[in-house]
């Protein structure tokens, strides 16, 4: 049989290819599973038919049984090239960019991707636009897009066109620098674009230089990070880095880890803090206070004062720490200072809260109290210690100062947020309404989060299909709750763990709910009333979150005023899903539900 | 015999802070960061002086007081209170639980010191007699 050998190859490599395909689309398509099946038939009906007919004896079958098998296997691939075209990108992005196993270029594939879902948006948009135009009538329109016409097609149509030209300028400009780290010698295994422009350093400087190097700083200073403490906790520090031009920028690290053992690495998410924004550059008080100290250490070790006077002096300012101290020694005045400051952050904390005060506010002063003394103690404490202890080594002068370097972010932070929420409050009268699609506000909360997911290794998983769900509200406020729900359930999920986003209708005809869910240590049943109140977080939480405590406080005012409404859903040690549930868009006007109270949902 | 403490407290800074000053007064210092390290600590390591921070995941730091107050082993440590919460009724709550001192934050850590060298003192004097009151 002369023919076989004749037909075989063909037949053979043909096979090889249509098997390649399978597996191309088995990798890749990885959420549409009808389509997936489909095109696994097609395929492997292609190979089946050619192979039969390529193995028939007589040589006239065989020749066609080969071509008709080619035939098949290039429709196949066809079919699959086109179906990756059009589906992969978009759904890995949007739902799989977090969980599968390549998490360096996560960050890149996503603003790709996301790039590709506007497109897609906006084609339908015109597809749909183009159709109604056609036919004349509304009729076509999706039923559940509420008081929709051609005008709101178009409009949307131009937002996508905006929102696609606006996330390829991020796409260039990618937000952080992320480097991957060997664990033992802190050299630089992988990078991105962004860690070369944000050093002023070429790809080939970097690869497999030390972390030291190439950031330019003090070694110590590099020393002085616990990087396993700040990877367990996901909590980061603000470091000084001289480029190879003498140019200073400042820029905040955080740490994560990957892998097990001896491949173990760490992943360093470098974000420029040099220009940040308004809130960060006007620091607040507190900061300057720091430098005050800073400074009074150094007079204080000039002035070449007995060992013995300072302590003396300490213990008088300690006592007597509700009034302002006589003495001008300059230990006595930064505490006399410290205590002056904490009189100002309480006059503030009460002017802040309603003046109404019933139980509960009492017990947010007393809550806010508390929180606001914890990093008092540590920057007073520090400073005093470096006051008092002219023999420190350089290394732990260093390591005490970034501590209160960064107990006074976090206060300031803290005092933001509690402007935040009483902006939010005030506000009540100010909202710019508007409809918007819940599921963009979902994709820009995704945005915000930047490198705390990555940081964490923290994926994300959508459950939703594609119905337009439609709310009314402030976009900037609306925004700022979804992104807190998101960050809060990040940071709360164990490493690597994943968050869960469900988008679906709410009991009432046109209304929204939204759940994010976590797989956290939950919120046990007594907390589940308090989770909402300021500053309060869970007592299994991880250590050292970064958060302030606020975050929740200020999704539940927003939620509010939007007359909306937010609970918890949880069982101890199985995580915890926090849901929002927003009114159908025409209950919802610009005076809104003057229910705002401080009762929990 | 070496004077041992143990600092008890959630926030890694207060603990770090107290633990330089005190190791730099001369002390062995043990750390725990919830009630439950604290009280493993107390078993195991029978430290006689004991700061306690009052707001702690878990187990408070009253829960924790009124357990070492309750038992015959542990009951003659001394136990200060470490609060953020400068309240009449915490304090009252901490008294009721048994501690022998009651600060608050933010402190002083030369404060602290001062403290401990006094609770030594007052330790001492507890051990050697059960029923010796404290002496203000």
């Amino acid at each position: 049989m002369p023919s076989v050998p004749l037909t075989g190859i063909p037949a053979l490599i043909a096979a090889v290819l249509g098997l390649g395909c399978v597996f191309v689309v088995l990798s890749q398509a990885s959420r549409s599973r009808v389509v997936r099946t489909i095109v696994l038939a097609l395929a492997l009906g292609a190979v089946a038919a050619g192979g039969a007919l390529g193995m028939r004896e007589e040589h006239t079958a065989s020749v066609l049984g080969g071509r008709l098998f080619l035939v098949g296997v290039s429709s196949a691939v066809l079919a699959v090239g086109y179906l990756l075209h059009q589906l992969t990108a978009a759904e890995r992005a949007l739902i799989g960019a977090f969980s599968d196993s390549g998490r360096f270029e996560r960050e890149s594939e996503l603003l790709a991707a996301r790039n590709a879902v506007l497109q897609t948006q906006l084609e339908q948009s015109q597809a749909q636009l183009a159709q109604t135009a056609i036919s004349g009538s509304a009729a076509i329109l999706d039923p559940s897009d509420d008081g929709t016409d051609v005008r709101v097609l178009e409009d949307r149509a131009e937002d996508a066109e905006q929102a696609a030209r606006r996330s390829s300028a991020i796409g260039d400009e990618i937000v952080d620098a992320v480097v991957t780290l060997e664990r033992k010698s802190m050299r630089v295994v992988r990078h991105n674009a962004a860690l070369c422009r944000l050093l002023g350093r070429s790809r080939g400087e970097l690869q497999g230089a030390r972390l030291v190097d190439v950031l330019g700083t003090n070694e110590s200073v590099v020393r002085a990070f616990d990087i396993d403490q700040m990877a367990h906790a996901g909590s980061s520090v603000v470091v000084a880095i001289t480029r190879p031009d003498g140019a200073q920028i400042e820029a905040e690290l955080r740490i994560g880890t990957a892998g097990d053992g001896q491949d173990r690495q760490l992943i360093a998410v470098l974000r420029d803090v040099t220009e940040s924004s308004e809130q960060a550059r006007k620091l607040c008080a507190v900061e300057e206070q720091v430098r005050v100290l800073e400074a009074e250490a150094a007079a204080h070790q000039c002035a070449a004062t007995t060992p013995a006077a300072a302590p003396a002096d300490a213990r008088d300012a300690a006592t007597s720490e509700s009034g302002p101290t006589q003495s001008d020694s300059s230990s006595q005045r930064v505490h006399a200072s410290i205590d002056a400051l904490i009189d100002r952050e309480f006059a503030w904390v009460s002017e802040t809260l309603p003046s109404d005060a019933d139980v509960a506010h009492e017990r947010s002063v007393e809550a806010i109290a508390h929180d606001l003394r914890v990093p008092l103690t540590s920057i007073r404490s520090f400073a005093e210690i470096l006051l008092e202890h002219d023999d420190v080594e350089a290394d732990e002068r260093v390591e005490f100062l970034q501590i209160i370097q960064k107990e006074s972010r976090r206060l300031t932070r803290m005092v933001n947020d509690l402007l935040d929420v009483r902006r939010i409050k005030s506000g009540v009268g100010e909202l710019d309404l508007e409809d918007m699609d819940l599921r963009d506000l979902v994709r820009d909360g995704l945005n915000s989060l930047n490198g705390l997911a990555l940081s964490r290794g923290v994926s994300f998983e959508g459950t939703w299909d594609g119905e337009v769900r439609t709310v009314r509200g402030d976009r900037d406020r609306l925004h700022r709750v979804v992104a807190n729900l998101l960050s809060n359930a990040v940071k709360f999920s164990p490493e690597g763990g994943a968050v869960e986003v469900i988008l679906r209708e709410g009991e009432e005809a046109g209304s929204v709910r939204l759940g994010v869910r976590d797989h956290g240590p939950g919120i046990a049943e007594e907390d589940q009333g308090v989770v909402f109140e300021r500053f309060s977080r869970g007592a299994d939480g991880p250590e050292n979150v970064s958060g302030t405590g606020l975050g929740l406080s200020i999704c539940r005012e927003i939620v509010e005023i939007h007359g909306a409404r937010i609970w918890p859903e949880s069982r101890p040690q199985s995580g915890a899903t926090l849901w929002v549930e927003f009114p159908p868009p025409e209950r919802v006007n610009a005076t809104p539900a003057h229910a705002v109270t401080a009762d929990c949902a | 015999m070496s004077q041992r403490v143990l600092v008890v407290d959630d926030e890694p800074f207060i603990l770090r802070s107290l633990s330089f000053v005190l190791e730099r007064a001369g002390y062995e210092v043990l750390q725990a960061r919830d009630g439950d390290e604290a009280l493993e600590a107390l078993r195991d390591h029978r430290p006689q002086v004991c700061l306690l921070d009052v707001m702690m995941p878990r187990r408070s730091g009253f829960e924790v007081c009124e357990i070492v107050k309750g038992d015959p082993d542990l009951r003659d440590t001394y136990v200060v209170m470490l609060t953020a919460k400068g309240q009449d009724a915490a304090r009252e709550r901490g008294v009721q639980a048994g501690c022998d001192e009651y600060l608050t934050k933010p402190f002083s850590p030369s404060l602290i010191v001062e403290k401990v060298r006094a609770a030594f003192g007052a330790a001492e004097r507890l051990a050697a007699s059960a029923t010796t009151a404290e002496e203000s």
